[in-house]
């Protein structure tokens, strides 16, 4: 074994994470053990010969008051030569002091080693001190008398570390304690070590694993299992996704998660499981679509950085939407959310400037990295992990009305009045078909009827092994999610092959994933199709047929002889509604260790992604029901649209790193450049005419839909980016980050193609400080500070341009001709955000540990459209205008209450709380108007049409300047006057009125709560764990929609809440909440229904029982064995009592999962 | 070592400085500007744009035409209330509908106006070289000259007749010359006629010698060439210099132009062979040969034929009234050719853009026979019987036999000729509007409001006094 083979089987694994100085040491011990082996051979002829070229090598010193230690650390630097020695041997040499001498070493070392009882021989590169007397002392047979190691280690112990699986650890560090000298495991986790005695005592120590110390006496050292150290924040290693940093030594502020912690909390997705363990990253709320499994969150990461409403349509979609970048490349919310929890080896959300800004443009939202799973080296590896999702429908927020308490309703509200006396006689007629159905006792449930509990199923083979050499994988995974409609369901296959491969210096990895997703919506359509259907409507006919619609005469809103349609009929037809995807990854990369402290990897990866949607509606859809025999249009009811596209990534990176240490100094940099390009492209299409539900494929279409042809959409976007990064700290206590990233962007204007956006930081370990490092109950204290900027993209920034487009739907005698699409503006930028951030970190009693985060958050230049006087040919153009500014301020701290190692008991606890604020600093004149065209819109909206009255009755949302985004906009109220059932509203200048104006808005609350977070805690007694988290939000508003949609403003014609039977104004003099029930008028944006939020939900509990500890494990084949019980949004305390989940239901999940290793 | 370096510094660098390459993307869909004006087809495209643009709805394909104009104009003299131009007929230009067709006129005008200065610029840096033969002169010389015409119609409604007092110097709109967010200030109108003037001129220069339709040039009239009347030739530069000068009354120079596109040579009188014919279809009701300017609006049939529908069209005038305009000359071609009557005989529609139709879907925009009357106008002081034969040789192609006579006519009784000429002649083109405001008529026929600025001076949109300079 030489050298340079060991660096290239360890070396590598050790430059990434582990500090320099261990690595230096390292190599000299390994040296250590080949010499004291050669020695032990030649020390029979060999006597004390000082070797000549010592004296030939000269050598410059200078010593004020130091150790020896610390003068030979000064000679090796200037010499090829190492030093060997024990430390206690020479402490016997004090201080020394030795003006600027230049001499040969030999000399050197003679003048040193003068008054003391050690000698030196040079022994080829190595330079051996030892006491003299030993130097000629026999081989000795007292085990327990003093040796010199180097010739007496003559005990030859040989062990195996394992860790708690019981796999065999390779590369574990084992050190004699009190020496130099030492060796690692094997691939398979055995040692061999030469010790001098049996009072010998052997260190172990492993990256990420608390280190032990055994007796070699005890004979403990023969099995060794290291438990990893979940508490010591110091070894964690932050991955930024382009290079892994100490988080010691690193000044940004991020959040790391391990795989396993994600699982801890949730068995469903990664982006489940990340808005539980931090809040700052949150999912928004969508009371609509509820827990519909192929509704694709809304996340934002620390508060809005841009105005929705304005860059939805102009600008492409979600643009609060953070970066993620999976394996070291961008990718999709899609991906992640359909990302195998299992296969998650740690998610590193990059919060502030200094982590985040090597993405420059792009992470202005924040940075989510996600890394999955490598290959172990070891034997091969089998790991299989099954899991039953079951979800089950929250119904909870729903209190309708049953047949009897509709039909007192209805009469109330005056639904079967009317001044018409033959329309009085139809209605009373309705009422008495009605009331005889209630008398016949139906009360249909119509809420459960497209409801189902789901069984949801995942399974995930992963096979691993390899050496050092050659380290691989392949894992597959099928996981189904199956929601709580009736057809609604997710379903995933996931292949991924990975292969690791090192020779010398240079390592090889690829990695290839290929991903089969299907996504299914309900046949059952809208969830609120179901809520607002009578009690006393019955499903199905005497015949036991489907009854396909419902008479609707009614005294309100004149809408006699309407029909309601039962939407069970259509979940009887044949109706596709649904997408899927097939998605390959293929990913290389390769790193060269050109030096020891100079390092070049680049990396290549293509992702290639077809998707389809498709969505039938047949010809007996209730949808065409009145579409007439006669109507040209009978031929063509039924339709099918189907939409295909593709879309390929290509990434490559290139990446050079150099650290250097002198002395105290340590510097970390690297520059890395990288080019992307994303395209995609669609084509869509629809025909008409499917007369029968059974013709379900889209050629057997009549045609295409009139004026329709194929619509489609192509773009490609190319960015790159050059990014240098400077990591300087003193001693480890003082330490600075800079960073810079330029980049190119094909979206940004020609004028302004490339940006640069930086960032700098400073850290302080003060737990390094001699004041600090007497204080023992403190281990770890460290204050950073950080600024810098980065930007967010807007998704077609062309606007920078002038473009042209065909017309293409109109010639001109003949010729085809283009036209200008918008107003050029050359000075158009990228969004910018500033991000300010402090943070503290605390780490005490090896138990508590606490990060604080604040943060000022300023997005400048906001991509708005600018209004502009007509003549210059357009309305309007885009322009960066627009101040956001989001501050606030990140908790999160942990306490291992009691831990206990022997019987592996522990209870740890844990807090987060995340607050933030957003205000508009200032708004383009564009979003002026927006806000006096929804005004507008709310004072003369029209009062027929259900979307009409939507709109009167919802805030809207409104942006002026030093307000938030989230601001809710209403007019105050002073309540329901008790003698009319009418709402007084109070005007600007005080007085009362019943008139509803839009001039008199004031800022009712903001729907952003004031504070979110999660506390909970994780319990582990011998193989059971348990962990419990809960979320909560205070301090916001909400504005209860469906209190007015339901109750207040209920539709008697349909179903309703049951307050608004019972709780509405009836009566004169009454006291009510809410508005006289025969008043039909909407409820516009008022602050009754402006209530405060506090919530708090019981997010996650799993429960886990680790079977390895159990006898019959022992014997058994299986390595591992663990059983484990997720559930998920178990319940929820609200102020607010509102319907919740109005399209689609939310749902509870409980997950069973087992997991065994082979 | 030091060679590793190197290698990783060399590949650096040559990844930067072919990045800016690489960088320019050019989406399918959209083409951006420098890329399309690449070549010649870009800038032929470009300018077939503007030509969409013009002949759209909101433009000459209907409101600068035969809708919007003539309304006002009362050639539609009783709209029915429920005409969405029933207010706009009433002059009010606070009704919703009205203003939004106001407001689409000036948008859309400066839209097509921003396409041709984009156009404009890039045809001033392009390397002639690169077109063929005289595409480029005719290509450039279209195009100023379209500008110029664009805006004279803008300022012909969004601003005061120069004829009323002060004219001149009022506010006028603003004359936009280059594709900025940057808008251009609103100028007063007689500067903004000498922008005009000035674009003209540049446009008559370049199309002298290349355009085909000057008898002579030797240029073949084919492919891009072909069929100049759907182009704004030389002869429609120089009618609208003619136009242009008589609205500032400036007779001579007026009368100068007028006579170049007259004498030309390049325009016929239709022989009334093809206009007489008892099948509809044949008919050349829209006198293609005397187009010095039309527009190609491959929908216009569609468009305008509720419009004049026999049945309950809007776009009616009672047979009464209808004789009145004629004079009781029933013989006359545009009356028994290129009108129609409903059942009961009540009311009368012009049938000169429906179907069915022998001459093309377009509408007609300058017509020969204007520059006869601006002639005629021209010369009715310094020679009367000179302008009476101007009037005179129209009036024959149109089976009206009667010649007027100088003797017979005062200077006032001439101008009235041209007026009803003009009634009679350009139903359903849009220029009686602009007449009574070129004359500052207080009376406009079968209307009863006192003509003024508040009538002839269409409000500018909202956006336009907020955010204009």
């Amino acid at each position: 074994m030489n050298f340079s083979a060991i660096a290239a089987k360890y070396g590598d694994g050790y430059v990434r994470c582990i500090h320099k100085k261990i690595l230096i040491d390292f190599m000299r011990i390994t040296s250590f053990i080949i010499l004291t082996l050669t020695i032990s051979a030649q020390m029979l002829t060999a006597s004390n010969v000082k070797g000549q070229r010592m004296g030939e090598v000269r050598v410059k010193l200078k010593l004020n008051r130091e150790s020896l230690s610390d003068a030979l650390e000064k000679i090796e630097k200037q010499t090829p030569f190492h030093f060997l020695y024990r430390n206690e041997e020479i402490r016997e040499i004090g201080k020394l002091n030795l003006v600027e001498t230049t001499t040969t070493l030999d000399k050197l070392l003679e003048a040193l080693l003068s008054n003391s009882s050690l000698d030196f021989r040079q022994v080829n590169r190595h330079i051996v001190i030892t006491k003299k007397s030993e130097t000629s002392s026999t081989i000795a047979n007292d085990k327990n008398s003093y040796n010199n190691p180097i010739i007496r280690a003559d005990i030859d112990i040989r062990g195996r570390v394992i860790d708690q699986t019981k796999h065999g650890m390779p590369g574990v560090s084992v050190w004699l304690v009190g020496s130099r000298s030492g060796t690692t495991t094997d691939k398979d986790g055995n040692f061999n070590i030469k010790v001098p005695d049996s009072s010998a005592v052997l260190e172990f120590s492993y990256l990420g694993y608390l280190s032990r110390k055994v007796g070699v006496a005890s004979g403990n050292y023969k099995s060794v299992t290291l438990m990893p150290d979940d508490n010591n924040l110091n070894e964690v290693v932050i991955n930024t996704g382009r290079f892994e940093r100490k988080a010691g030594t690193f000044t940004g502020a991020v959040a790391a998660f391990t795989g396993a912690e994600l699982k801890q909390v949730t068995n469903q997705n990664v982006i489940q499981g990340l808005a539980i363990l931090d809040p700052s990253f949150q999912i928004l709320d969508n009371i609509n679509l509820g827990s519909d499994p192929n509704n694709l969150p809304n996340i934002q990461l620390r508060g809005q950085t841009g105005i929705p409403e304005n860059l939805e349509n102009e600008f492409g979609n979600q643009p609060n939407q953070p970066l993620f970048i999976l394996d070291g490349f961008e990718t999709t919310l899609e991906k992640i959310y359909d990302l195998n929890i299992n296969f998650v080896k740690s998610i590193t959300l990059l919060k502030d400037a200094a982590a985040k800004s090597m993405y420059g443009s792009k992470a202005g939202n924040g940075v989510v990295v996600i890394e999955t799973i490598e290959p172990q080296a070891g034997k091969l590896r089998l790991s299989y992990q099954a899991s039953l999702n079951v979800t089950a429908p929250d119904l909870s927020s729903y209190e309708l009305t049953n047949s009897r308490q509709k039909l007192q309703a209805e009469l109330l509200a005056g639904k079967y009045s009317s001044a018409d006396p033959l329309t009085q006689a139809s209605l009373l007629r309705d009422y008495s078909i009605n009331q005889k159905a209630m008398m016949d006792g139906v009360d249909t449930y119509w809420l459960s009827q497209p409801l189902q509990n789901g069984y949801g199923q995942r399974h995930t083979l992963m096979m691993d092994g390899g050496d050092q050499a050659m380290r691989y994988s392949a894992n597959v995974a099928y996981n189904k999610t199956t929601g709580v409609m009736k057809g609604s369901d997710r379903t995933s296959v996931n292949g991924q092959f990975n292969l690791i491969y090192r020779v010398n210096n240079i390592s090889f990895r690829n990695n290839l994933s290929i991903d089969r997703n299907i996504a299914k919506n309900s046949p059952y359509g809208s969830f609120s199709d179901y809520s607002r259907m009578n009690p006393y409507w019955r499903i199905y006919d005497d015949n036991g047929n489907l009854i396909p619609s419902y008479s609707m005469s009614s005294g309100l809103f004149n809408i006699s002889g309407q029909l309601a349609y039962n939407p069970l009929y259509n979940a009887s037809l044949n109706i596709k509604d649904g997408s899927n995807y097939t998605n390959v990854i293929e990913n290389f990369s390769t790193e060269w260790n050109i030096v020891k402290n100079l390092r070049l990897s680049g990396r290549l990866g293509v992702s290639l992604q077809n998707n389809e949607s498709e969505l039938f509606y047949p010809a007996s859809h209730t949808r065409y029901l009145n579409v007439a025999v006669t109507s040209p249009e009978y031929n063509n009811r039924g339709m099918y649209t189907v939409s295909n596209g593709k879309t390929a990534n290509y990434n490559g990176d290139i990446l050079l790193a150099y650290s250097v240490q002198a002395g105290r100094h340590l510097v970390y940099a690297n520059a890395v450049y990288a080019m992307n390009q994303i395209s995609g492209r669609s084509v869509g299409q629809t025909m008409v005419g499917f007369p029968n539900d059974k013709m379900d494929d889209i050629t057997f279409g009549n045609g295409y839909a009139a004026g329709s042809k194929a619509s489609g959409a192509e773009n490609t976007s190319r960015t790159v980016s050059t990014s240098g990064a400077v990591n300087y700290s003193f001693d480890n206590r003082f330490l600075a980050d800079f960073a810079y990233s330029l980049n190119g962007g094909s979206q940004f204007g020609r004028t302004n193609r490339w940006g640069g956006f930086w960032s700098t930081s400073v850290g302080w370990n003060l737990q390094n400080e001699q004041f600090i490092k007497n204080i023992e109950a403190i281990d770890r204290l460290r204050i950073t500070a950080s600024t810098g900027v980065t930007g967010t993209q807007g998704g077609n920034a062309y606007k920078s341009l002038a473009r042209y487009r065909y017309i293409t739907n109109v010639n001109y005698n003949g010729d085809l001709g283009m036209e200008l699409m918008g107003l050029p503006n050359s000075d158009l930028m990228w969004q910018s955000v500033r991000d300010n951030n402090i943070g503290f970190d605390l780490g005490f009693l090896k138990a508590a540990n606490l990060r604080v985060d604040y943060y000022i958050k300023d997005t400048k230049n906001l991509l708005s459209d600018q209004i502009v006087a007509p003549s210059a040919g357009f309305n309007s153009y885009a322009e960066n205008i627009g101040e956001v500014r989001n501050k606030g301020f990140q908790v999160a701290a942990s306490v291992r209450v009691f831990n206990n190692p022997k019987n592996r008991s522990n209870l740890n606890l844990f807090v987060n709380v995340a607050h933030n604020t957003n205000k508009i600093s200032k708004v383009s004149n564009s979003l002026e108007q927006l806000n006096s065209a929804k005004d507008n819109a709310q004072q003369n909206g029209s009062l027929g049409t259900a979307e009409g009255r939507a709109t009167l009755q919802n805030p809207s949302t409104r942006y002026e300047p030093n307000q938030s985004t989230t601001a809710i906009w209403v007019v105050p109220s002073l309540g329901i006057d008790p003698a009319n059932g009418m709402e007084i509203y109070r005007k600007k200048d005080g007085s009362q009125t019943y008139v509803w104006s839009a001039a008199d808005y004031v800022v009712g609350g903001d729907s952003n709560a004031k504070y979110t977070g999660s506390f909970g805690s994780n319990f582990q007694y011998k193989g059971f764990n348990a962990n419990f988290a809960f979320s909560f939000r205070l301090g916001g508003q909400m504005y209860n929609s469906s209190l007015v949609t339901k109750v207040e403003d209920a539709d008697f014609n349909y179903n309703v809440d049951i307050r608004a039977l019972e709780e509405r104004w009836k009566t004169p003099g009454q006291q009510s909440l809410y508005k006289d029930i025969a008043l039909i008028m909407p409820t516009r944006p008022t602050s009754r229904f402006v209530q405060d939020l506090d919530e708090l939900i019981f997010s996650s509990v799993s429960l886990s029982y680790n079977f390895n500890e159990l006898n019959f494990m022992k014997q058994s084949r299986i390595k591992g064995l663990q059983f484990g019980v997720n559930l998920n949004d178990l319940a929820r305390i609200s102020t607010v009592r509102t319907e919740r989940g109005l399209d689609y239901p939310y749902a509870r999940t409980m997950s069973f999962s087992l997991s065994a290793n082979f | 070592m030091k060679f590793n370096y190197f290698i990783i510094a060399a590949l650096l660098l040559t990844g930067l400085s072919s990045c800016n390459k690489w960088l320019d993307v050019n989406p399918k869909t959209e083409i951006e500007s420098a890329v399309a004006f690449q070549d010649e087809q870009g800038f032929k495209d470009a300018l077939t744009g503007l030509y969409v643009k013009m002949a759209s709805a909101p433009l000459y394909g209907r409101e600068l035409t035969y809708g919007y104009l003539e309304v006002l104009a009362k050639q539609y003299p009783v709209l029915p209330n429920s005409s969405t131009y029933y207010q706009a007929s009433l002059y009010n230009y606070l009704d919703t509908a009205s203003r939004s067709r106001m407001d689409n006129i000036w948008n859309r005008g400066y839209n097509m106006i921003a396409n041709d200065n984009n156009l404009i610029e890039n045809l001033n840096t392009a390397n002639a070289n690169m077109f063929a033969a005289n595409n480029y002169n005719v290509i450039k010389g279209e195009a100023y000259g379209l500008r110029a015409f664009m805006h004279f119609d803008l300022l012909r409604l969004y601003a005061r007749s120069p004829i009323s007092a002060g004219g001149t110097t009022s506010p006028g709109i603003p004359y936009s010359e280059f594709l900025d967010k940057r808008i251009s200030p609103t100028l007063p109108v007689g500067e903004v006629i000498n922008k005009i003037l000035a674009d003209l001129d540049v446009a008559a220069s370049l199309l002298k010698t290349a355009d085909p339709i000057v008898p002579g040039s030797g240029i073949a009239a084919t492919g891009f060439l072909r069929d100049r009347q759907y182009k704004f030739n030389y002869y429609a530069v120089k009618a609208l210099q003619s136009r242009v000068y008589l609205y500032i009354n400036d007779k001579a120079k007026a009368l100068e132009c007028a006579r170049e596109v007259i004498q030309s040579g390049a325009f016929t009188f239709t022989p009334n062979t093809q206009i007489v014919n008892n099948t509809e279809e044949f008919r050349n009701k829209l006198l293609t040969q005397e187009l010095v300017f039309s527009l190609n609006v491959p929908t216009l049939q569609a468009d305008a034929d509720p419009y004049y529908s026999i049945i309950n069209g809007e776009f009616s005038i009672l047979t009464s009234d209808f004789n009145q305009i004629y004079e009781s000359n029933l013989s006359d071609l545009r009356y028994v050719y290129i009108s129609r009557q409903n059942a009961d005989n009540s009311r009368r529609y012009s049938s000169k853009l429906v179907g069915p139709t022998g001459s093309g879907a377009r509408v007609p925009v300058i017509r020969w026979s204007e520059l006869y009357y601006i002639a005629a106008e021209c010369l009715k002081d310094t020679d009367p019987g000179a302008a009476v034969n101007y009037l005179n040789l129209v009036r024959r192609q149109r089976n009206v036999l009667n010649d007027l006579s100088s003797a017979d006519l005062t200077t006032e009784q001439i101008q009235n000729e041209i007026f009803k000429e003009y009634r009679k002649e350009f139903v359903a083109e849009g220029q009686l509007f602009y007449y009574y405001k070129r004359m500052n008529s207080t009376t406009i026929e079968f209307s009863n409001v006192t003509a003024n600025d508040n009538i002839y001076v269409l409000p500018k949109p909202d956006n336009q006094i907020e955010y204009g300079n």
